[in-house]
């Protein structure tokens, strides 16, 4: 896997990114960052993901690039790094925000759409078959709760998701 | 004491043995569950990828559904714990999703949420919290004495602590608490707070199962007779995919991997079969030899 390459040249600089994520409902105060390196030395990924450096991308304004990393898609959100930040940072939120801010432009992986769709669908990540149906029976279990996917699919519609998932604009 | 009762997606779909040894857990203990009708995916870290405000929503009106019903709910996906956590958090501390999210459950549900009416609670809060200790261990009639049980707690009952306030963080204690009351012991191990890499699943399959790879070498390496978990996510990647991580990683576990309740349940007397041990895939021949050593 690449390395991230931190290039102020290469792309145009957002000054607001950092702004645009301290007031969202996934709160991350990147400007707090000291970049003591304390959320990358536990995370479990360390060898892909540095999360103190996406934070410092962030301050910089590096929206183009940071959306483009292949990295934030391979936080487990694990939140050691947001656990154990002095500065409160919560880096694994600001690594949301940018996969929400990624998803916008399109870039979604397609295994994680996938499991989106069946969310839309069945309003469950996963699709409740006959086979398990008729093991919950024998094992005395009752029937899976019923999910009225109407009113799933009104909620999705209140948070445009279905149109963010497409990659439409939003 | 009365609970509504939510499974999240993973159990029903992949693990009905979580739901059947909870039920029977907790049925010896006095504890009544009503299954929460028309409660869909709590979105969890998967709606939070693609849109925070989605993931709010499908957790809150979860909580909602529970509060309309006046009780407390019950969950056993530590998943699905972080995500209504988190979901309540925002809902009180952010007033402009709050007004938003009451407009949306009011169309959709028709229910006046404001916060109140359930509080949500993972099984192991209830366990150690609501029935406590003393009355679990008076209710062990076979105790797994000399058992090694390298205990797994997962991420999203654990951190971030300030928002869900459940352990110590870096030194939890709940889990191991629960396994000792069942007479067996919970061992130390070197990769015991790590994640088990399941939600990359959907992103890097290899790159996943290699980070549960190397937690059960770690596991291997303590001489734990078993995992237990108290995450399907965990156990899934654990048990269901040992096999595949195996393959991956070029080396052989043959590490049993059992649901805390299903633990518990063993320990309180009840057959294998009763707490669905039938349905679970690794190495489950050599952990009954060894329960059968246990109880001699
Ligand atoms: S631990 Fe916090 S302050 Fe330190 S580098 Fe990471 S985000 Fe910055
Ligand atoms: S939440 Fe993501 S970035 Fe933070 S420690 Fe865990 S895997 Fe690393």
């Amino acid at each position: 896997m690449s390395e991230i390459v931190v290039s102020l040249k290469s792309t145009k600089v957002d000054p607001f990114l950092k702004q645009q994520i301290a007031h969202s409902e996934l709160d991350g105060r990147s400007l707090l960052c000291t970049q003591c390196g304390i959320c990358t030395s536990g995370c479990p990924l360390g060898e892909y993901i540095k999360p103190h450096k996406i934070v410092r991308m962030v301050n910089l304004g590096l929206r183009d690039q940071l959306i483009h990393l292949r990295e934030i898609w391979l936080c487990t959100t694990c939140f050691t790094c947001s656990q154990r930040c002095p500065q409160d940072v919560n880096p694994a939120n600001i690594i949301f925000n940018l996969k929400n801010t990624a998803s916008r432009h399109g870039i979604i992986p397609a295994g994680l759409r996938e499991i989106c769709r069946n969310i839309l669908e069945e309003g469950r990540t996963l699709k409740i078959t006959t086979g398990r149906e008729r093991e919950r029976e024998k094992l005395g279990l009752p029937k899976t709760v019923t999910v009225n996917i109407e009113k799933i699919k009104r909620l999705m519609d209140k948070t445009r998701f279905d149109k963010i998932l497409e990659g439409g604009k939003v | 004491m009365k609970y509504a009762y939510y499974t999240g997606c993973l159990v029903p779909a992949r693990l009905n043995q979580y739901d059947l040894a909870t039920r029977k857990v907790l049925g010896k203990l006095d504890v009544e569950l009503v299954d929460l009708e028309d409660a869909a995916c709590c979105g969890t870290v998967i709606a939070r990828s693609i849109d925070a405000k989605t993931n709010l929503m499908m957790s809150i009106r979860i909580l909602a559904l529970a509060g309309s019903k006046k009780l407390d709910l019950l969950v056993t996906c530590p998943g699905c714990f972080e995500s209504l956590m988190d979901a309540y958090t925002v809902f009180i501390e952010n007033a402009g999703f709050r007004e938003e999210a009451k407009s949306i459950l009011k169309d959709i549900d028709n229910i006046s949420y404001d916060g109140d009416g359930s509080t949500v609670k993972h099984l192991i809060q209830i366990l150690i919290n609501d029935i406590g200790l003393e009355k679990i261990k008076a209710v062990v009639e076979k105790p797994l004495n000399r058992l090694k049980v390298a205990a797994h707690y997962g991420c999203h009952i654990l951190r971030p602590s300030t928002k869900l306030r459940v352990d110590d963080a870096e030194n939890p204690k709940m889990l191991d608490q629960l396994v000792n009351a069942t007479g067996a012991e919970s061992i130390h191990w070197m990769l015991k707070q790590w994640c088990c890499g399941f939600p990359i699943q959907a992103v890097d399959r290899n790159l996943s199962l290699s980070i549960a790879g190397a937690k059960l070498r770690s596991v291997r390496d303590a001489e734990a007779d078993c995992i237990v978990t108290i995450c399907p996510s965990c156990q899934f990647q654990f048990d269901v995919l040992q096999n595949e991580i195996s393959k991956i990683t070029g080396e052989q576990y043959s590490m049993p991997v059992i649901l805390y309740p299903q633990l518990l349940g063993l320990a309180m007397g009840l057959a294998p079969e009763d707490v669905g041990l039938n349905l679970n895939k690794a190495s489950i021949d050599r952990f009954l030899e060894r329960l059968k050593e246990v109880w001699k």
